[in-house]
């Protein structure tokens, strides 16, 4: 396609460059912010008049948070979470999407409709009788507490199940003529055929899981079951801890993981958000 | 459908061999399952099983037929958590101290501390003692002695002065008196104070003031913070909290000669020409820009070590944050009103929970007994500058040269305590009168703000 | 038993269900269970201590529809998702039509516009109330500098809704972005040729080639955007916590509150929870239909 230096591809493009340009810097300037903040010594995140870099750093605000909250024990733990229920919710996501997708069963499309409307229920309605649940499970405060109710999701299902649609026809009648039982289809054969699928599903648990506040807020009171989120959150509470630069070194902590996963695997990231807009 | 059919014949030639890759596939999957229950099974009992041996501690104790029973609970080897809402300075020292009483009791006793915002631990206790969940220790105040009581959220501590060797005699009996409920001792002091006025020496002198004088009556606050306030610097005169802080107005209400509480009828005085007054002042304060708008109490913290606040009224816990931070600031005893001088005084005070077993109990005993001792209670009043509750920390003759201290002393002059007996202390000061002043600051109307937290008080006063 | 299992592998129709089962059994336990729960609880007058309870009828309800907090939580809820979920996708959707090219610079602003969506809400709570407090605030500075003075944000209670929303749009909007881009970028360029040939206008082309061909693309983030929004609570939680004046109390936050603090009342929490769900589902139900279900219903 050739461009046209009419005026308004001129007019045009040159507003679509600033305003990107002002978006970019607004969406980098806070982030280049923190990053900084967390390094400059207290007195200089209160200097009047502010500055962004500071002139002044060093390593307090990090070692102050390890003092004031036990930040190895909630990144350990955030791990645990996240690791646990993205991998069970992945190896049951694609069981149940697979059956979704390729099986013939009685009921089918009752169940799925029914799953589907799980995933309309937001978690905050269900949040105090799954508090309670849990209590009576005698799950609350343990890593099965907070990974078991998240080991599967509505969505996830939906997601692979859209997944496993889009792979050619014949595939399984060609196995199943070499005798091959349902089993061995599904993990030698079809599984490995959405290994993107998994990996895009897997970076969208994951980030969920890491990122969520609530959920993990409420199936936890013991200090050592807390994952990041959580006890960052906690550690701010309402107006109440003196000190910020604890709470951005804080913040950084929870940040760099996913971060630096992102820089890695950016293309299954985008694609975790991108393809749950996909329809089959 | 031909598709079924031969499929189900070519079954029946191979059964032998799917049979056994079934079972594989059984079994890798029942184990990857066992492996997750397991791992997260594994993982999770250290933290769950000291509450395991609590719950069973508690059916031997109520089916007690068994002799065993008598034995003296022992503290040796446990863990305890610790809850308290120590987020300022104040929570390094006392950070400190808990390590050093972790490395050095010969018990061997472990106490992990949890620190969280005040709010945000009562919102996590009551679930907590419901599901079996709760720390065995907590720091919480005398407002929330009767509440927490009342709904057994915390267990008497009366046997407190028989089991340890802390001697009664030694405390003051106010501090005692004020964590009572029902002839039961509830909680033991860990600190008690009321408010005091902290002000920048540096800036009193910038505004041409003599940073030795502070002002000693609120008209002069203002007049103070009316030179002190430099908007070109983003100076404020005098820092006025909208919550997250000490109840503040409380005391300025009280000096004024406002009411707040008929305690013994359960009916809020509050709305009243002086406490109308009262407020108009702050809302003049505040609209003159002499202090920042919508500022909670860790904002003026922080404007204060930032060399940015002249005055503010706070607890004796700021002076380590201030040394931290090399402010040159002085502390006053709080402003007199029209009336006389009032500060609201509190105490914090250790409570064991709901729930906690015996051997729990006697380590957090220990614990309690080695804070009450006359070295702990001086450290902590020296570093802290926390007024001793304990007759032998104040005879001591470091802590009464202490400057600081002697100040802090001022407790006993002024102090009053707020809404003892009451149930609804907390609410009232959280929920009705916090709100009014963060209204009337934003610049509402006083009187309707005044009516309307007085119906709010009433209606706490009646579910007492 | 096991031989019975293993010869349920062998018939697709009855593996079906052995595949399903482990997702069934944890949707029932952690999704349906909790589900009836709420309506049960929220016919009861229960408190966190279970020093009381027993059965409330509609008192809960009653008592929810008469709460002023409540109707001010609901405005609440609402303003923010009508102000931020249209805000969100229209920010999103301009942006996605700015870089769904190849160019080297359209991929380095996706990724750009794609880092908040990563960070979580407590870091991005911690970072924009630091940075936007009104006293010690880098941007209150900044635009002091130019002349407009004494902006508190979170809180001056004008401000403080705003702040919330802009802060949500900010975390957001590069997943709606993403989701558009391949949206658009799955549209074929021959449309645009043949419109191009006919000598339809940039803008043209935008609102009667793209904006059409993306239709189900942008009902997927209403969709998912409206149920988050009306769900809000992270990021109230972490800056505002409601206040000030219970100018940013949502739904959700109030009933965390009265759940889980000072009354603890759980009976009315849930009822409310109840409502809200009863909101979420006249609203987005017809969407929602729309969207997930198309075949299936």
């Amino acid at each position: 396609m050739k461009m046209k230096f009419t005026r308004e591809n001129i007019i045009l493009g040159l507003i679509k460059y600033i305003t990107l340009g002002l978006l970019i810097f607004a969406v980098l300037f806070p982030l280049v912010w923190l990053f900084a903040g967390a390094f400059k010594v207290e007195k200089q995140i209160l200097s009047y008049p502010p500055t962004i870099i500071g002139t002044k750093h060093s390593l307090k605000s990090f070692s102050r948070i390890f003092q004031s909250i036990p930040m190895e024990i909630y990144l350990k733990n955030t791990i645990i979470f996240s690791l646990g229920s993205t991998t069970l919710a992945l190896l049951f996501d694609s069981l149940a999407g697979y059956a979704f997708a390729r099986l013939n069963f009685r009921g089918k499309n009752f169940l799925f409709v029914a799953i589907l409307l799980t995933m309309m229920v937001p978690f905050q309605v269900m949040m105090i009788p799954l508090f309670l649940e849990s209590h009576f499970l005698g799950i609350l405060n343990t890593y099965q507490g907070l990974i078991l109710p998240k080991m599967t999701t509505a969505f996830g299902i939906f997601m692979m199940r859209s997944y496993f649609t889009q792979l050619p026809k014949d595939l399984e009648e060609a196995a199943r003529v070499d005798g091959l039982n349902e089993a061995v289809i599904f993990f030698k054969i079809m599984l490995p055929l959405v290994k993107p699928g998994l990996l895009t599903l897997g970076i969208f648990h994951l980030m969920n899981s890491w990122n969520d506040l609530l959920y993990p807020l409420m199936m936890t009171s013991d200090v050592k079951m807390r994952t990041l989120s959580a006890g960052l959150a906690l550690f701010v509470g309402e107006r109440a801890t003196t000190y910020y630069g604890p709470q951005l070194a804080g913040a950084v902590i929870s940040i760099i993981p996913l971060l630096l996963l992102y820089i890695f695997f950016q293309r299954y990231f985008v694609a975790s958000v991108a393809t749950s807009g996909i329809k089959d | 459908m031909l598709f079924v059919q031969r499929f189900e014949t070519c079954i029946a030639g191979r059964m032998e061999v799917v049979m056994k890759k079934t079972k594989t596939i059984m079994a890798i999957l029942l184990s990857v399952i066992m492996i997750a229950g397991v791992l997260t099974g594994c993982n999770s009992k250290a933290p769950v099983s000291t509450k395991d041996n609590n719950s069973d501690n508690q059916t031997t104790d109520s089916s007690s037929g068994k002799g065993d029973q008598k034995e003296e609970p022992s503290a040796k080897g446990v863990t305890i958590q610790f809850w308290n809402a120590f987020t300022g300075s104040d929570g390094d020292v006392l950070r400190e101290i808990v390590n050093r009483f972790n490395n050095e009791n010969e018990d061997g006793i472990k106490i992990e501390m949890d620190i969280m915002p005040g709010a945000t631990l009562a919102e996590k206790l009551a679930p907590a003692i419901t599901t079996g969940t709760a720390p065995a220790m907590i720091l919480a105040g005398n407002m929330d002695v009767v509440q927490y009581s009342k709904t057994g959220s915390i267990l008497p501590m009366s046997d407190f002065f028989d089991v340890t060797k802390a001697d009664k005699s030694d405390f003051v009996a106010a501090s005692l008196e004020s964590l009572q409920y029902d002839g039961e001792q509830m909680m033991i002091p860990m600190q008690w104070f009321t408010q005091y006025l902290y002000y920048n020496k540096d800036l009193f002198e910038a505004a041409g003031l003599n940073s030795e004088i502070p002002p000693v009556t609120w008209e002069e606050v203002r007049e103070f913070a009316k030179k002190i306030t430099n908007p070109d610097k983003n100076v404020f005169g005098v820092g006025l909290p909208v919550g997250g802080a000490v109840p503040w107005f409380g005391s300025l209400f009280l000096s004024n000669g406002g009411e707040i509480l008929d305690v013994a009828n359960k009916k809020s005085l509050l709305d009243n020409e002086a406490n109308f007054k009262s407020l108009q002042f702050v809302q003049e304060i505040v609209n003159s820009g002499y202090s920042p708008k919508g500022s909670t109490g860790a904002d003026l913290d922080n404007l204060m070590m930032a060399d940015q606040l002249g005055m503010v009224v706070n607890g004796p816990w700021m002076v380590n944050g201030l040394k931290e931070n090399e402010i040159n600031f002085g502390v006053a005893p709080l402003p007199a009103g029209t009336k006389s001088t009032v500060g609201i005084a509190e105490v914090t005070g250790f409570a064991i929970t709901k729930g906690t077993s015996e051997e729990e109990k006697a380590a957090a005993y220990k614990f309690i007994e080695f804070w009450n001792t006359t070295d702990t209670c001086k450290e902590w009043s020296i570093r802290n500058g926390f007024p001793p509750y304990l007759k032998s920390v104040a005879e001591d003759s470091e802590v009464q040269a202490d400057p600081i201290v002697s100040v802090f002393s001022a407790v006993k002059d002024y102090g009053q305590s707020f809404g003892t007996g009451l149930a609804s202390a907390a609410t009232i000061n959280n929920d009705a009168l916090f709100p009014m002043i963060e209204n009337v600051i934003a610049g509402n109307d006083c009187q309707d703000e005044l009516t309307k937290a007085s119906a709010k008080i009433d209606e706490l006063l009646a579910t007492e | 038993m096991l031989k019975r299992i293993g010869a349920y592998w062998n018939k697709p129709s009855k593996a079906a269900y052995l595949f399903l089962f482990p997702s069934l059994i944890t949707l029932f336990l952690f999704a349906v269970i909790p589900l009836c729960g709420a309506i049960i609880i929220g016919f009861m007058d229960l408190d966190i201590y279970f020093s009381k309870s027993g059965f409330a009828g509609f008192n809960n309800f009653i008592k929810a529809l008469t709460d002023e907090r409540f109707w001010n939580a609901l405005k609440n809820t609402a303003v923010f998702a009508l102000i931020e979920v249209p805000l969100q996708i229209l920010i999103g959707l301009l942006v996605a039509n700015a870089v769904a090219t190849t160019s080297f610079f359209s991929k380095f602003s996706r990724t750009i516009f794609f880092l908040p969506v990563v960070c979580s809400m407590a870091a991005v709570g911690i970072m924009w109330s630091i940075l936007f407090d009104g006293t010690i605030g880098f941007i209150p500075y900044v635009l002091k500098q130019i002349g407009i003075e004494g902006l508190a944000f979170f809180r001056d209670p004008k401000m403080a809704m705003g702040t919330v929303i802009s802060m949500t749009v900010w975390k957001n909007f590069g997943y709606t972005m993403s989701i558009l881009v391949v949206g658009i970028q799955s549209i074929s360029t021959s449309y645009y040729e043949a419109a191009k040939i006919d000598g339809a206008s940039k803008l043209n082309r935008f609102f009667y080639i793209t904006i059409p061909c993306l239709a189900p693309n942008l009902g997927f983030c209403l969709i998912t955007n409206l149920i988050g929004s009306l769900q809000v609570f992270d990021q109230v939680y972490v800056t505002t916590q409601g206040g000030p004046q219970y100018k940013t109390e949502t739904l959700v936050q109030y009933i965390y509150k009265t759940g889980f603090s000072h009354p603890f009342e759980l009976g009315y929490a849930s009822s409310m929870s109840v409502l809200l769900l009863i909101f979420i589902l006249l609203l987005s139900f017809p969407l929602y239909k729309k969207v997930f279900m198309q075949k299936e219903m």
